[in-house]
């Protein structure tokens, strides 16, 4: 979703009515001009013909999935195809999705939408930092508990979280083991001990129900992240009343903490389904619901007591910029560009790349992380140094350790462990473009992949991912053509000359070829296989000659692209669902608060913190009836 | 009674460690509610699942029957010869884009062991049951685990899946329903400790009693507490809890039955050590599940081998590329070599699992004798991706009911017709699945 917002406007007044006449002439003319000539009078290329469609009902069940798939292509500059002359200015693309969203999905822009908030379960990774803070313990948690789904590019994504016994039974074993941190001292894990020293003073001895009551329903308010209600406090006491029928009242204790770490309220993010304000369907998320929204995006753990306290007086609101600000400063903000940060630039598994030591001879395994550590803390300085958004293609700035500093050919300039490092300019780096670990994940395990990486460019920058390789198509051949050496380049060239691979590959191979000074393991070359590099080329008529150009594009043509895509990503991991059209309203109402050259990507963070979709959830059923 | 470990690197401790396991829920039962011991050599089955299809012609043996020609891949299964098939001739057909266009390694992991074509979307995942599952859903109460899922990888080499697929289809192979699929485990050692308890001869019976008091409150609590949240929740949001309850049921099921006990004397791996080359962590995986079936701790396995369009590199072979990448191989001779020999890798270490299950005597007959194992991919030829002709191993005699020793083909049948079979050699028939058009006429 990378495209200008100004459009709208125009399209405003169009009415709803759910005909093919609805669309005005001007939409019309658009769809004739970039479409008919493959797609009409007969003309059905791919099997898609628009005289059959348009003579539906547009609200016809039967020609729905066409509809998405035409705002899908023109939304993902899969059409026109990229070697067609005729190209839409980026306007005229904006304003033929508007008049589909308003006149086929029957979208109202003057509405507001927020998606209903569904139960969901904590993330593995969200729920091990939880667990943790709430017990203190360190615990090796994550260690015992496997990989979550990535759907719509994150791991956090709840309708794909799902519990299985075996998660399930993980949730006891760690509930048991850090419930024993808690009461038996152990001076490895003596934070696990204070809290539970803590919590077993506060009780008494057990004599006081009313005292061992408080005490527990105390901690379950911070397990639940919200206040409990009569009968869940009940439910509590009633379980502390039946241990201690066999059990001494700390062994009671501790079993009661055992399981409320295994309650459906502490596994599930409740909180999130309390209100407190009713607009027509939607209702706005009350204050406990939004400390955790923004804990959960933002630190990736749960809510501090600030937040909660804030929440508790009502003041949370009032406060919002502040305590994002805040948010963004402390320690904790690290595991958001870390979990963030991974995912969406596809380097969450760069340990498992192996690049070919016969190739890349001397490179060790280990650097991989360290690649991966450099990149997290690249986003980390962009974020909290409150950048301006080019800066994620032009900072001379990194952070190295003495391994990549060593790697990088810099003198490394700490003691140990990472340190900021300003790049001299005859070194070439310049942003993430130029940074190893996304260069190698988009390389094979012996040479640069040009396809990869501008596929890379396309899908994970620009949100304008190619259409997928038709079924049955060959790769590049290797080496030789007539018994001579040839560069990659050369290779790739031949493959392109089959006119089925050329019109994708017009998409991404120029891209990556801006990237080829590059090679398999990011460091910098001048030459292939022994010649002279040549990168000229060019991408959707921009002329390439230089890796710097691929800054222009980023940065200047294609920077509405850019903070579309990125303003995309970031929401969904925020909201932690996959983004629905309706949120491209507000969506493209950050992109066009952040034309500025000097929008920073933390005006972003608050823009999305602000719009509808994360204030905001759509009532239920049974609430919208009440 | 007690656990392997290997968990110590930070936080706990082992004491603590220790005693925790004694009081978990699933505290070991010695009443002996024992499974089902009527049964003395049940049919076991597996499922092995290896990417990016095979260089057919090294495969596919030219002739049928019993003295058909070894091929230089299956050679390394020449000395078990009278204890697997080839099945040749099989396809899914719902692996095939069918209008879906690209994602044909998603798909074909997806369709593999369910036979239906697979939702395409990142947002979320549909598939259907698998053919595991099905048994498992018949017959999985019979042994303390259901089913036992494994996979070599925690995560895959690059941050995305295939084409517009979601990740769920190439991290899973086993499917609950369609929407469920049921996450395998990547670390013997987590794997270890769900399966068995590490019997060193000391009981701690005397707790018992009262631990079981314990386990009877705290999982009336998490009851109670699932069954308020539910009033809370809209109509159409269930789903989740659901989960909840069900895990919920499946721990109270085996909180009641007895943990299957291995002796550190029945096994020679140390299965807390992480190991540090490709083919040992497959082959230790493999030595898992060859403990579970002598225990009889679980009778259903399946393993990711690796994930489907994985770009495993074997640097050791001395092959440059990945595999993916060498599986587009255009039919040139270098890529195809190399291929040749990652084939022959896979197979061996497939012939290391047979020879592990026909050395295992369980009440006087080996393993292999009682099992059926499906090794295969669900793409032939992976320079095209086809989803026919598949190159399929099935291993083992189950208990008689399969002839093995010859290399069979079934020209453009489904994959699930096979499975047909194999759920009636495990005594949980079906009359059909998926695209199924009815048994193949012998196995």
């Amino acid at each position: 979703m990378c495209k200008f917002g100004f459009i709208i406007a125009v399209v405003l007044s169009l009415g709803l009515v759910n005909t093919a006449s609805a669309f005005d002439a001007k939409s019309k003319a658009l769809l004739e001009k970039f479409c008919f000539d493959c797609h009409s009078d007969g003309v059905d290329k791919g099997n898609f013909e628009f005289d059959k469609i348009m003579s539906q009902p547009l609200n016809s069940k039967a020609t729905e999935k066409n509809w998405h798939k035409i705002w899908e292509v023109i939304e993902e500059h899969q059409m026109p195809p990229a070697d067609k002359k005729k190209q839409p200015t980026q306007a005229e693309r904006e304003a033929m999705m508007v008049a589909l969203e308003e006149n086929v999905f029957s979208i109202d822009r003057k509405k507001r939408y927020a998606a209903p908030i569904h139960l969901t379960r904590l993330s593995n990774e969200q729920y091990a930092r939880t667990i943790r803070t709430l017990s203190g313990s360190n615990l090796n948690v994550s260690q015992q508990l496997p990989l979550d789904p990535t759907s719509a590019g994150f791991s956090n994504i709840g309708s794909t979280l799902n519990i299985s016994p075996m998660l399930f039974e993980r949730y006891e074993k760690i509930a048991l083991q850090v419930s024993r941190a808690m009461f038996i001292k152990n001076p490895k894990d003596s934070g696990a001990f204070k809290k539970g020293s803590d919590i077993l003073k506060k009780s008494g001895d057990g004599k006081d129900l009313t005292k061992v009551e408080q005490t527990l329903v105390a901690f379950a308010t911070d397990a639940f992240r919200r206040p409990l209600d009569t009968t869940e406090s009940k439910e509590i006491i009633d379980l502390y009343v039946s241990l201690s029928k066999t059990l001494s009242h700390s062994d009671a204790l501790m079993e009661s903490l055992r399981s409320i770490m295994v309650s459906p309220n502490f596994i599930f993010r409740t909180e999130l389904l309390g209100k407190d304000k009713v607009e027509g369907s939607l209702a706005r998320i009350d204050e406990y619901a939004l400390a955790s929204r923004l804990s959960y995006f933002l630190w990736n753990s749960p809510p501090d007591w600030k937040l909660l306290g804030l929440a508790k007086k009502g003041k949370l609101r009032e406060n919002l910029d502040k305590e994002i600000s805040r948010l963004i400063k402390h320690k904790n903000f690290r595991y958001m560009t870390k979990s963030f940060g991974e995912y969406w630039l596809g380097i969450q598994y760069i340990d498992n790349n192996r690049p070919n030591r016969q190739v890349f001879k001397g490179f060790n395994t280990e650097l991989l992380r360290k690649m991966g550590n450099e990149t997290v803390s690249f986003l980390k300085y962009l974020f909290q140094g409150n950048r301006p958004i080019n800066d994620m293609f032009s900072s001379n700035i990194t952070f190295l350790d003495g391994s990549l500093a060593k790697f990088y050919k810099v003198k490394y300039n700490g003691k140990k462990g990472y340190v900021k490092t300003e790049m001299p300019a005859s070194h070439n780096r310049r942003g993430i473009l130029s940074q190893p670990s996304i260069l190698i994940v988009t390389s094979d395990p012996d040479r640069t992949s040009p396809v990869k990486r501008g596929m890379w460019i396309l899908e994970t920058l620009l949100g304008m991912p190619p259409p997928p390789a038709p079924a049955n198509v060959g790769g590049i051949e290797e080496g030789k053509k007539e018994g001579k050496e040839l560069t990659f380049r050369q290779q790739l060239e031949k493959h392109r000359e089959d006119k089925a691979c050329a019109s994708c590959h017009a998409m991404m191979d120029p891209l990556g070829f801006a990237m080829e000074n590059f090679d398999g393991i990011g460091r910098w070359r001048t030459e292939d296989h022994g010649k002279p590099l040549d990168i000229t080329t060019e991408w959707r008529g921009h002329k390439i000659k230089t890796f710097d150009d691929l800054y222009k594009i980023l940065t200047e043509d294609y920077r509405d692209e850019f903070i579309a895509c990125f303003t995309e990503k970031l929401m969904t991991y925020a909201l932690g669902r996959a983004l629905e059209i309706e949120d491209r309203i507000a969506v493209m109402d950050i992109v066009k608060k952040s034309s500025g050259k000097e929008s920073t990507y933390q005006d972003i963070i608050k823009a999305i913190v602000e719009s509808t979709p994360f204030q905001f959830r759509t009532l239920d059923r049974e609430e919208a009836a009440k | 009674m007690r656990e392997i470990h290997n968990l110590l690197k930070s936080g706990t401790n082992r004491r603590t460690f220790l005693k925790g396991a004694g009081v978990s829920l699933l505290l070991p039962q010695f009443a002996s509610l024992a499974g089902d011991k009527a049964v003395e050599n049940p049919v076991r089955m597996a499922f092995l699942h290896v990417p990016n299809g095979k260089i057919m012609k090294k495969w596919k043996p030219t002739t049928l029957g019993k003295d058909y020609e070894m091929t230089p891949t299956l050679k390394p299964l020449e000395s078990l010869r009278n204890d697997f098939q080839v099945v040749s001739g099989l396809q899914q057909h719902f692996a095939n884009s069918n209008g879906d266009g690209g994602g044909d390694h998603a798909r074909s992991q997806g369709t593999f062991l369910t036979g239906v074509q697979v939702l395409k979307s990142i947002k979320m995942a549909r598939a259907g049951i698998s053919v595991d599952q099905v048994a498992a859903q018949k017959a999985g109460n019979k042994t303390y685990l259901p089913s036992l899922e494994l996979s070599t990888r925690k995560g895959r080499l690059s941050g995305a899946c295939d084409s517009g697929y979601s990740c769920m289809y190439q991290f899973n192979l086993a499917w609950k329903n369609p929407k469920e699929p049921v996450v395998p485990e990547s670390s013997a050692e987590l794997a270890f400790n769900r399966l068995f308890t590490l019997w060193d001869g000391k009981n701690s019976s005397a707790q018992q009693a009262q631990m079981k008091q314990t386990g009877k409150s705290m999982l009336d609590f998490m009851r109670q507490s699932a069954k308020s949240l539910e009033k809370k929740l809209g109509k159409d949001d269930h789903e989740k809890l659901d989960q909840y309850l069900t895990s919920l049921r499946e721990m109270e099921r085996k909180a009641n039955r007895e943990k299957p006990k291995v002796t550190a004397s029945q096994f020679s791996r140390n299965f807390s050590i992480e190991p540090t080359t490709y083919k040992d962590k497959i082959e230790t995986l493999m030595d898992l599940m060859v403990l579970a079936w002598e225990v009889d701790a679980t009778r259903i396995c399946t393993m990711i081998v690796v994930d489907e369009g994985s770009n495993q590199s074997f640097p050791e072979m001395g092959i440059k590329s990945g595999h993916h990448t060498l599986s587009h191989h255009r039919g040139q001779k270098e890529n195809v070599e190399a291929l040749e020999k990652i084939d022959h890798f896979y197979v061996s270490r497939l012939a290391y699992f047979l020879n592990k299950l026909n050395e295992k005597k369980v009440n006087g007959k080996s393993l292999l004798e009682s099992s059926m194992v499906l090794y295969g991919s669900g793409i032939s030829d992976g320079n095209g991706h086809r989803n026919d002709n598949l190159p399929l191993v099935l291993a083992g005699h189950a208990n008689g009911k399969l002839q093995p020793g010859y290399h069979r083909e079934y020209k453009k049948q489904p994959m699930t017709n096979l499975f047909l079979n194999m759920l009636e050699n495990f005594g949980t028939p079906v009359s059909s699945f998926a695209d199924s058009t009815g048994k193949l006429a012998k196995v």
